[in-house]
């Protein structure tokens, strides 16, 4: 692969690595960090990828270095328990203007907190299904899971926010 | 947070109610009803049960509206100023020039690439040593007030040291130095420079302050410290 192809695939991924990572890890300078990381493995691995799955393959470079990233936010609190946890960041502005209502964005406003709470793979499914727009085939390759059972977790991860949100919702009735 | 695959089992709450047999079923087809990916007979065994249960229509509006609303959450945009700009005009520049890509363009753009990312350190720093992240961060206060050095500083005091270590070794030839002491020194010199060169591979990263002071500057410290420091009459291990 060539410098130029490199600049393309940068320049056509770049937002998408990063919006992986930012809702993932819910903070934009990490998120910026894993994207660097990203784009650097890319150059350095430009001549061996295969330039029909450069898409999976960044998938599954960025969901591993989000990982690495939660694991050494873990490790820091552990040793430095008195740091203060890194504020987490929501992707949308969350004040009620005259075309959102209060009540819609309070429901934005929950759906990407229990978007942030839910375990993996559900999550990493979500993001990349709903909000990136990827292929099943593209997730399946990325998580290197079954097409089905790709199908199958989005389902059930969609279930899961759908119930977090009306026990949600149900606790404000109650209330 | 993050969690590894298949570190947690997956709650399998029910719906809060509508709690018969048929509206746990129900509830279970709902998100690929929406997607249209029922076969024929569940969508029609779906269909009937939403026309004479309000809580299930109810889910599956609620159904209709997460898949909205996760579809309508912005995509978001990698700031261009982070962008690896070194390698468009070194690379790509020069391999117009010559018409090929030679192996000195590929180091030299990697070089460049790597030198892109020491100052992503900047919520700890700062700011950045050529300024692309300096007036963006000015402006945001940090979050951390403290933290690891960006990597180009902290390669640059263990290079510091290791120069000075070195001087103290090959430019002080006249004083007496137990040969034990100089071979300690130049093992540790080695695993300095072992370090130096994983972080340069790994330029960027950050690099835990308590494990380059524990593991390159206090021992080059030493070794500095006690080569500089004449041992009088003793040129052999246990001499008098």
């Amino acid at each position: 692969m060539e410098s130029v192809d490199y600049q393309q695939l940068v320049s056509e991924h770049r937002d998408r690595i990063f919006t992986f990572a930012f809702y993932t890890l819910r903070h934009r300078e990490d998120a910026e960090d894993v994207t660097q990381d990203v784009l650097i493995r890319l150059w350095n691995h430009r001549q061996r990828l295969d330039g029909d799955r450069v898409g999976a393959w960044l998938s599954r470079v960025t969901r591993n270095a989000c990982y690495d990233v939660s694991r050494r936010r873990r490790v820091r609190n552990a040793v430095h328990p008195s740091d203060p946890e890194p504020q987490l960041e929501r992707a949308t502005c969350v004040e009620p203007t005259p075309d959102r209502s209060a009540e819609a964005a309070e429901f934005r406003r929950n759906l990407e907190s229990a978007l942030r709470d839910m375990s993996e793979p559900y999550r990493s499914i979500v993001i990349m299904r709903e909000i990136q727009g990827a292929s099943y085939q593209e997730i399946a390759e990325a998580l290197e899971r079954p097409l089905n059972t790709v199908k199958v977790y989005l389902h059930r991860a969609r279930r899961m926010l759908r119930h977090a949100l009306a026990e949600e919702e149900a606790h404000v009735r109650a209330s | 947070m993050f969690e590894h695959p298949e570190s947690r089992s997956l709650p399998r709450r029910g719906p809060a109610r509508g709690t018969s047999d048929d509206c746990m079923r129900i509830d279970e087809l709902l998100e690929a009803f929406v997607d249209d990916e029922l076969s024929a007979a569940e969508r029609s065994l779906v269909d009937v049960h939403l026309a004479t249960c309000a809580h299930c229509a109810s889910q599956l509006s609620l159904a209709q509206r997460v898949r909205g609303s996760l579809r309508e959450l912005p995509a978001q945009a990698f700031p261009p100023s982070l962008l690896p700009t070194d390698v468009k005009t070194d690379a790509g520049d020069v391999r117009a020039r010559r018409g090929e890509r030679s192996r000195e363009d590929t180091r030299r753009s990697v070089v460049s690439l790597r030198g892109w990312r020491p100052w992503r350190s900047k919520r700890h720093a700062g700011g950045s040593p050529n300024g692309r992240r300096g007036g963006r961060l000015s402006g945001k206060p940090s979050g951390k007030p403290s933290g690891s050095p960006p990597a180009w500083a902290a390669t640059a005091i263990a290079a510091g040291l290791v120069a000075v270590l070195a001087a103290g070794l090959f430019l002080r030839p006249a004083t007496p130095v137990p040969s034990h002491d100089v071979a300690q020194a130049e093992a540790e010199v080695k695993l300095a420079l072992a370090y130096l060169g994983r972080i340069g591979e790994r330029t960027g990263s950050i690099v835990a302050q308590d494990v380059l002071e524990e593991r390159v500057a206090a021992p080059i410290a030493r070794s500095v410290q006690r080569v500089l420091k004449p041992t009088a009459g003793t040129t052999q291990d246990g001499g008098p």
